[in-house]
């Protein structure tokens, strides 16, 4: 019997205002980046959604340090730690994907190790902050502090543990006999992994690659302890964008933070064909 | 054949690329060497007569230049000799807060040189910055002593964290450099106003640990424009039965910011003072610390809290009270709001980092001309008015145990936080390092930049500041006197509660730290309070 139109009406209003509500932030993210100095000052007569007087200073002022709209200069610029952001976010998610890949296939199809995966978990069983001292130390005594390759290779530790468990619930449901099949025609297993088992999980793949970029995009305390100057990533460089005649920076915090969403968003979109695919893998029971 | 492959003239193709590398390098050398040496040949013959160093090529220049028989010369003369003897570094690394470092990069005046290249074109050993939010700053410190990365060879941090990484061993004692290499940091003509506060700013259980950058005394400012304006000298008159203007009493400010809460358009915050939480307890101490004669202190010769005594719980809820002529979001708010509030002209009147007026009082600002100063509020005891204020935060610039150059590290400290080049730095609007020396206060430059209304007020309150907490743990300690604040204003305790159970939080972190050696510390930190007394 086909539902009544009023529930279909009910149903799309509480879609439209939860959605309106997680994305009230980010337009006011978006509005305030185009907004002068005078109108999101804590001193600003008002708040108000549009800007009264549209603006390009905020990013000119994360670009260039200064800006002719306020007499205001800030000693570091975004360039860096956008660039910084970006290498580090993305091989650490290299890093994860492909070791939580391999990990995953192998406890999923021949058992190894009975307790790596709750091995791999315990990584994440406490939060990461317990362990920095020693991994501070660790990483000054093998020179990666302060390095694309320190922060990487941290993000890559830190993440293994989702990328891995993503994997192995994807990998768990891809169907033996097909593997079999391909064995029994003188594949080896290698090959099989490589040509029959990874194209039917690209989609997982790229959801899982997907989730970890974002986890690793955003961290704010592992770059704050592993950086100093060279590798500031965009979380630590926003952190420091408040000025002793206005306070904190709202109107380039917000630039910089619309700038930041894109990075996930660009990467959300080129793997949507997959993501749907990805996010819904497994649900059903074959 | 053989595997070099030969000219026609019989010149292999080794022997052609080192020719050629050596007329490069001949090149250079001829052009670019000679052209560096005059730089500086010319850079010399600017100095004054008798100077070694120190800035050239503005008007003026020559009150911050030095023989080799000042504090900075003999702190360049010493880092030239341990650059000679191969005991320097190329790059000497500087852990220093943002919106500080523009002292060093930034030209000042206009057409002067930055300090950075000063020192660079002086000793030879170049200069690496490395800029941490003020927030993050003594974290950044601990980090790397407790990893030992050895990745800054000066800090920077407040000065009352002078307790707590001499205690994590991880700042050396300049005692025995400041004797050798002579530095003018006490030199009762030029330094410190006074020998209690060369020990509050520099000393820590008697020995100097740190070199002091910035003052930070806290400075009150306020809308001498609208005090002066009849319509609210009259009104105001009728009301309080005094003329608005400066007050000498906590009493009188009140109701100052009282009557002018909710004047103007927008409506004005009569009290523009810090209440959130970390930045507000410098407004608290202000109030708490003239509340005896000669001072409140904080805790008794047996190390016993007195935050908690009549004299606290008082203190504690005419700061709640202050709160209804505050920004009530201004809970949240930090510092730079402060400033904003004030600079917009939001604000009557704000007790703060002296800088303000440097920041704020500038050609186009919305208070351009308007500001006036003060002397610190106080308490009336019989004939005697005890007027306090408090250094709260500071930068102070020390010497890393992790580096392979403390000596030099020393001399960077002592070249840039003597009276001369100090001066200099402080007036730089570049950054927010206040000035404390006697030297700085008379100084046209520094006059220049934070007005002369405001400058013989920094020193007057400089003589009349106290210490915050600046015993190991410090930290911990004002969290919990911030937080109960906090609860207090935000009506989750009483100022009684607040203050009870602050100071049994602070008599257990005593206890913890080992009560003799924390108590003998109290009472050595109290040599660095102010004996100074004015007449009611």
């Amino acid at each position: 019997m086909p539902k009544p139109i009023h529930s279909y009406i009910w149903r799309y209003a509480l879609i439209l205002v939860a959605v309106g509500l997680a994305l009230l932030p980010v337009a006011w993210m978006a509005t305030m980046a185009f907004k002068p100095h005078t109108e999101w000052a804590t001193s600003a007569a008002d708040l108000h959604w549009w800007p009264h007087e549209e603006t390009w200073a905020n990013f000119e002022f994360i670009f260039t340090g200064q800006t002719d709209a306020v007499n205001i200069t800030h000693e570091r610029t975004a360039g860096k730690p956008i660039l910084a952001s970006l290498v580090t976010a993305l091989l650490g998610t290299l890093i994860a994907v492909v070791a939580g890949t391999f990990g995953a296939y192998a406890v999923s199809r021949f058992k190894v190790g009975a307790n790596l995966p709750i091995g791999v978990l315990q990584l994440r069983l406490f939060p990461p902050m317990a362990v920095m001292i020693p991994v501070m130390i660790m990483w000054v005594f093998i020179g990666a502090m302060d390095t694309w390759w320190g922060l990487s290779l941290i993000y890559g530790i830190v993440t293994l543990p989702f990328a891995f468990w993503l994997m192995k619930t994807f990998f768990d449901e891809v169907p033996r006999e097909i593997e079999e099949a391909a064995l029994v025609e003188g594949c080896s297993w290698f090959r099989v992994f490589w040509k029959v088992t990874l194209p039917m999980v690209k989609a997982a793949i790229a959801s899982t690659a997907l989730f970890v970029f974002i986890l690793n995009w955003s961290d704010y305390v592992i770059a704050l302890l592993l950086t100093r100057k060279d590798w500031v990533t965009i979380p630590v460089y926003m952190n420091s964008l408040s000025n002793v005649m206005s306070g904190q920076m709202y109107g380039a915090k917000a630039a910089l933070g619309l700038i930041a969403a894109l990075p996930p968003v660009v990467f959300g979109i080129a793997i949507q064909k997959y993501l749907v695919r990805g996010l819904t893998f497994g649900a059903l029971k074959q | 054949m053989s595997k070099e492959t030969t000219s026609r003239k019989g010149v292999t193709r080794r022997q052609a690329l080192k020719a050629s590398a050596a007329g490069v390098a001949f090149t250079a050398a001829a052009g670019i060497g000679p052209r560096w040496l005059q730089s500086r040949d010319a850079w010399a013959a600017d100095l004054a007569p008798g100077m070694t160093g120190g800035p050239t090529g503005f008007a003026g220049a020559e009150r911050y230049q030095y023989d080799d028989n000042m504090s900075e010369g003999r702190a360049v003369a010493a880092a030239r000799k341990l650059k000679a003897e191969g005991k320097a570094p190329d790059v000497l690394r500087i852990l220093m807060t943002d919106g500080a470092i523009g002292h060093f990069t930034k030209p000042w005046p206009a057409d002067g040189p930055t300090l950075q290249s000063i020192w660079e074109r002086e000793t030879g050993i170049k200069i690496e910055f490395f800029s941490v939010s003020p927030q993050e700053q003594f974290n950044k410190v601990i980090q790397d002593v407790t990893t030992g990365s050895a990745a800054y060879d000066v800090y920077t941090f407040g000065y009352a964290a002078m307790g707590d990484l001499s205690e994590a061993n991880g700042i050396v004692p300049l005692g025995e450099w400041i004797d050798r290499h002579g530095a003018d940091f006490a030199d009762p003509s030029r330094g410190m106003p006074t020998p209690e506060s060369y020990s509050m700013l520099y000393k820590y259980g008697g020995e100097p640990m740190s070199v002091c950058y910035d003052g930070d005394a806290q400075v009150w400012v306020y809308r001498k424009d609208l005090t002066e304006d009849p319509t609210h000298k009259a009104a105001f008159s009728d009301k309080y039965g005094w003329e608005p203007g400066p007050p000498r009493t906590w009493a009188e400010t009140d109701q100052l910011a009282e009557y002018y809460t909710g004047r103007g358009s927008p409506e004005m915050l009569g009290n523009g003072n810090m209440m959130s939480a970390f930045w507000g307890i410098s407004t608290w101490y202000n109030r708490y610390v003239s509340k005896d004669n000669p001072n409140q202190h904080l805790f008794d010769d047996e190390g016993n809290p007195l935050i908690n005594t009549d004299a606290g719980i008082q203190a504690t809820e005419e700061h709640m009270k202050s709160l209804d002529w505050s920004d009530k979001g201004g809970l949240a708010w930090q510092w730079g709001e402060y400033y904003g509030a004030m600079g917009d002209g939001n604000s009557f009147m704000l007790g703060t980092f002296s800088n303000c007026p440097k920041f704020l009082d500038t050609p186009g600002s919305a208070i351009e001309g308007k500001l006036g100063s003060f002397l610190p509020p106080g308490h009336q005891f019989g004939g005697d008015l005890v007027r306090r204020s408090t250094i709260y935060l500071g930068n102070n610039g020390g010497v890393s145990t992790q580096s392979n150059y403390q000596e030099l590290a020393y001399l960077w400290l002592q070249w840039s936080g003597s009276t001369r080049i100090f001066s200099l730095l402080t007036g730089n609007p570049g950054g927010f390092f206040d000035p404390f020396q006697l030297a700085n206060f008379q100084d046209p430059l520094v006059n220049q930049s934070y007005h002369e209304y405001h400058v013989p007020i920094i020193e007057g309150t400089v003589a009349r500041a106290v210490p915050t907490i600046a015993i190991p743990g410090q930290f911990a300690m004002h969290n919990t006197l911030s937080e109960n604040l906090v609860a207090a204003m935000t009506g989750d305790k009483s100022a009684k509660e607040a203050m009870d159970d602050t100071a049994k939080s602070w008599k257990k972190h005593i206890r913890k730290r080992g009560a003799d050696k924390m108590i003998g510390l109290i009472n050595a930190a109290k040599g660095g309070w102010s004996t100074v007394i004015d007449k009611a």
